[in-house]
């Protein structure tokens, strides 16, 4: 809450200087629409799968959605900009658009973005500087775990070998699927 | 309470300890009357009452009332103190006979936490302050909070598992206190801790599911911190519902479990901290304040006092593991653990990393869905297929004629669910990889019902459905964790599914034009529009089709309070069993509702995510029920031993009878 209070200001700047911002509802394009929307006449579902089937054109929706789920909506919370309804996101949906449709690749509309933004606006951090650390630290745990657990698996192996060893039979050598079910049995006893 | 519970346990004095337990019970009365007191100011319109005054409004309807006690935040810590000292009656209850010398201990640790609780409702978060002059009217519940009925549900769920996690950490520091760190405290409090687990789940699941069907996104899961904040003691629970098996069968991992719990309930109240204070932004987080700091000191004092306490009793902790093999059911039981705890970490790393760095070099960085999706699917994976082979190994050792026996049929259901994934058209290797584990483990899992069903049909005599319930009582807890596992497998293949193959679009449409979706056709009708009593509704009809046939209609709406600025959307399901139709009104023709902008989204598989979660909730239910014996005359335990050999174990010499 503090936070978007003090990102408000900014945001709101930000979103008014782009200028389309302030959409129309008259002659509004939604971002990712396939068929032509100028024409007033009713389209039939045929003329909209020819558009849909158009596999240029799908091609680039899937890869502005793939750019749009990483950047963060600035006046949300918590909400990518391809989940967002604000038309502010929705005008920065159809900036990563465009973009990518005069060619840039996914990695300068990102960068174009941060520019503007900083780079609080990439929902998944840049793999560089301190950010690394979020990367790497989860790998190294887990390797350190399992190095621990290993150790420490195989030292207790090696105590049940001599364990073993030492007392022979006895009640260590029953079986270990009826010493589940004497367990069962018992219980229920 | 605290006091003389814990005095009681140090000095056995049954007179302190009888104190305690009326003190319990007393606390629960008056929190009872507390709550039941703000119920009844909230559901007057009882204005005077500073809580009723923010939240309260006479147009709301009586139920989002009466559950606007948990909208905000003294209300939420009400009920929080309420659910607190209810556990703690039923602890002091259930144990009234109890002579262990665990329960005094662990009643006053629940009465501590209970003191921070309630001195918090009686200094800072006072729900029952005066208002004066008394308005005539209130705001009402925030929008959010009052646009679905499944706030009903998925809070109080939360809630219940919370506090819940309260009773074994209570008994795992009354262990410690007492210095009794056998295995008692872990038999005492298991069926709390399965029954908040389950609690927990729900809550998540309704959780999950309110966001889908009132936030208009199309999803169910966003990362948000607050959601992360549920999640993490839900992941040291699931590890710690695992490894006290290890520390009941064989003794070992005495210190971990311990370990385990306590860090359970720090997250819980960590993510109490989260939510309540506001300090990551978080449609959650509705408040701020001072509680952040009273939270964190809180869990500071808990942590220093949980390590005093652990080197006090360091002595008594030492329990020298010992293993009869690697391969066996208590190493998956470790693997399963270590990767539990690194998916803990790494959720709890990605949530407060934005503030870490703030902290170091006041640089602003988001750690979103795509870096926590990144990171958790190659750990849900190993989890599920560790949930295939864990049950099926042997505790002890195994051996390579039994390892083929016990995983030639998974593994071959395995690689054909990858086979069927590839036909159906899944192109994708998490998906794929998914499919066939979760082949494996329904395997693994139908394997072991199969082989209770035999052995129970050989021993009573019985038909195949009798021996299924039969089993299904005796030994409740394996069996109702098996169905937990279940529903899990079920839960993680719609994630997989949802997660990979939704599509979507998003079209303005003219009235009467329509729109296609995969196998859908979207046709705009009308715009229309209704005051209901506590808000204004602008909703839009479409007929969808499917495959051609036309197959009812959809009504996507937006919802004005008066209370909020921007409309709160709802949008429309159409479920089937197959995939969801989920249409969300973006934006509407304001004159005369001459076109609409939809999204609409193809979601398949996500009715399996409810569907899983309630078979979850069954198994756990099955897993908490107390065990019955089965009402026919008791067989020797000989009898079974000597009955159950042939099949089980002919490859082995005559086992050694007791």
């Amino acid at each position: 809450m503090s936070a978007m209070r003090r990102w408000l200001p900014i945001t709101l700047v930000l979103a008014f200087s782009f200028p389309a911002t302030a959409v129309s509802q008259e002659g509004e394009t939604a971002p990712g629409t396939a068929a032509a929307q100028e024409t007033e006449a009713p389209q039939t579902v045929e003329d909209d799968r020819s558009a849909l089937t158009d596999p240029a054109e799908a091609d680039l929706d899937a890869r502005a959605a793939e750019v749009a789920g990483g950047l963060r909506c600035p006046v949300c919370r918590n909400q990518s900009i391809l989940e967002s309804n604000a038309d502010l996101s929705r005008e920065m949906q159809r900036v990563v658009r465009e973009r990518l449709a005069a060619g840039e690749t996914p990695e300068e509309v990102e960068a174009y973005f941060v520019s503007r933004y900083g780079e609080w606006i990439l929902l998944k951090p840049q793999a560089r500087g301190i950010n690394l650390v979020v990367y790497a630290l989860p790998v190294i745990v887990l390797l350190l775990g399992f190095l621990l657990a290993r150790n420490r698996l195989r030292k207790w192996a090696s105590a049940g070998a001599v364990e073993t060893s030492a007392g022979a039979t006895g009640s260590g050598s029953i079986g270990v699927e009826d010493e589940e079910w004497l367990r069962d049995a018992l219980r229920e006893s | 309470m605290t006091v003389t519970g814990i005095a009681g346990g140090f000095t056995r004095r049954p007179g302190l300890i009888r104190i305690a337990r009326y003190g319990a019970y007393f606390v629960f009365a008056a929190m009872s009357t507390a709550f039941i007191t703000m119920e009844i100011a909230l559901l007057t319109h009882d204005f005077s009452v500073s809580y009723v005054a923010r939240v309260g409004s006479l147009e709301t309807p009586p139920y989002y009332t009466a559950i606007s006690l948990w909208s905000s935040l003294e209300g939420s810590i009400l009920f929080w103190g309420l659910i607190l000292s209810a556990y703690g009656a039923l602890v002091a209850f259930v144990n009234r006979k109890s002579e262990s010398r665990l329960v005094p201990f662990a009643g006053g640790v629940m009465g501590f936490v209970g003191l921070f609780f309630y001195g918090l409702l009686t200094t800072q978060l006072n729900p029952f302050g005066e208002v004066f002059p008394v308005p005539a009217n209130g705001p009402g519940p925030n929008p959010l909070l009052q646009n679905h009925p499944l706030m009903g549900l998925h809070p109080p769920m939360l809630y219940f598992g919370f506090v819940g996690l309260t009773v074994p950490f209570a008994f795992a520091i009354g262990a410690l206190l007492s210095g009794k760190l056998d295995e008692e405290w872990i038999r005492s409090t298991r069926r709390w801790t399965v029954a908040a687990w389950a609690f927990l789940s729900v809550g998540i699941v309704a959780g999950a599911w309110w966001s889908y069907e009132v936030l208009g996104w199309g999803g169910y899961w966003a990362w948000d911190p607050v959601e992360n904040a549920s999640f993490l003691p839900w992941l040291t629970a699931t590890a710690f519902l695992h490894s006290v098996m290890v520390q009941e069968r064989r003794g070992m991992l005495k210190t971990w479990n311990l370990t385990l719990i306590i860090a359970t309930f720090l997250l819980t109240l960590f993510g109490t901290f989260l939510t309540r204070s506001g300090i990551l932004d978080s449609v959650h987080a509705f408040t701020e304040g001072i509680i952040g700091p009273l939270f964190l000191a809180f869990i500071a004092l808990v942590m220093i006092t949980w390590l005093d306490i652990i080197a006090w009793r360091s002595d008594r902790l030492h329990a020298p593991g010992t293993l009869d093999a690697v391969v066996s059911r208590e190493s998956s039981f470790i693997l399963n653990n270590l990767l539990f705890v690194a998916f803990t970490f790494t959720v709890l790393l990605g949530t407060t990393f934005p503030l870490m760095v703030e902290a170091v070099n006041g640089n602003r960085v988001s750690v979103g869905p795509p870096y926590f999706n990144m990171v958790s699917v190659p750990i849900g994976v190993m989890l599920l297929f560790l949930m295939g082979v864990g049950p099926a190994l042997p505790w002890r050792r195994t051996t390579p004629e039994k390892m083929k026996k016990a995983f030639l049929v998974p593994v071959v259901v395995g690689l054909a669910s990858v086979l069927l994934g590839f036909v159906v058209g899944s192109r994708s290797i998490w998906p794929l990889i998914t499919f066939a584990f979760a082949g494996f483990v329904m395997a693994t899992i139908t394997q072991e019902f199969q082989k209770g069903i035999a052995a129970r049909r050989r021993i009573a005599g019985v038909s195949a459905p009798v021996a299924l319930r039969q089993i299904l009582t005796i030994n409740n807890r394996r069996y109702g964790g098996y169905v937990v596992h279940a529903g899990i497998v079920v839960i993680i293949v719609a994630l997989a599914i949802s997660g990979t193959y939704r599509f979507e679009r998003e079209v303005t449409l003219q009235r009467g034009e329509s729109m296609l979706l995969g196998d859908y056709g979207v046709r705009f009708d009308e715009i229309w529009a209704e005051q209901q009593v506590q808000r204004f509704v602008v909703g839009s009809t479409f007929t969808v089709f499917h495959r051609g046939n036309e197959v009812g209609t959809l009504k996507p709406s937006m919802n004005y309070y008066p209370n909020s600025q921007q409309p709160i959307g709802t949008p429309a399901v159409r479920s089937t069993l197959k995939e969801d139709l989920y249409l969300t009104l973006m934006a509407f023709d304001q004159e005369d509702g001459r076109h609409a902008t939809i999204r609409a989204i193809v979601n398949p598989a996500v009715p399996w995510l409810w569907i899983g979660g309630m078979i979850v909730a069954l198994g756990a239910i099955l897993a908490v029920m107390p065990q019955r014996s089965s009402g026919r005359p008791a067989v020797s335990v000989a009898e079974i031993a000597l009955s159950e050999e042939p099949a089980e174990l002919a490859e082995e010499p005559p086992a050694v009878t007791v």
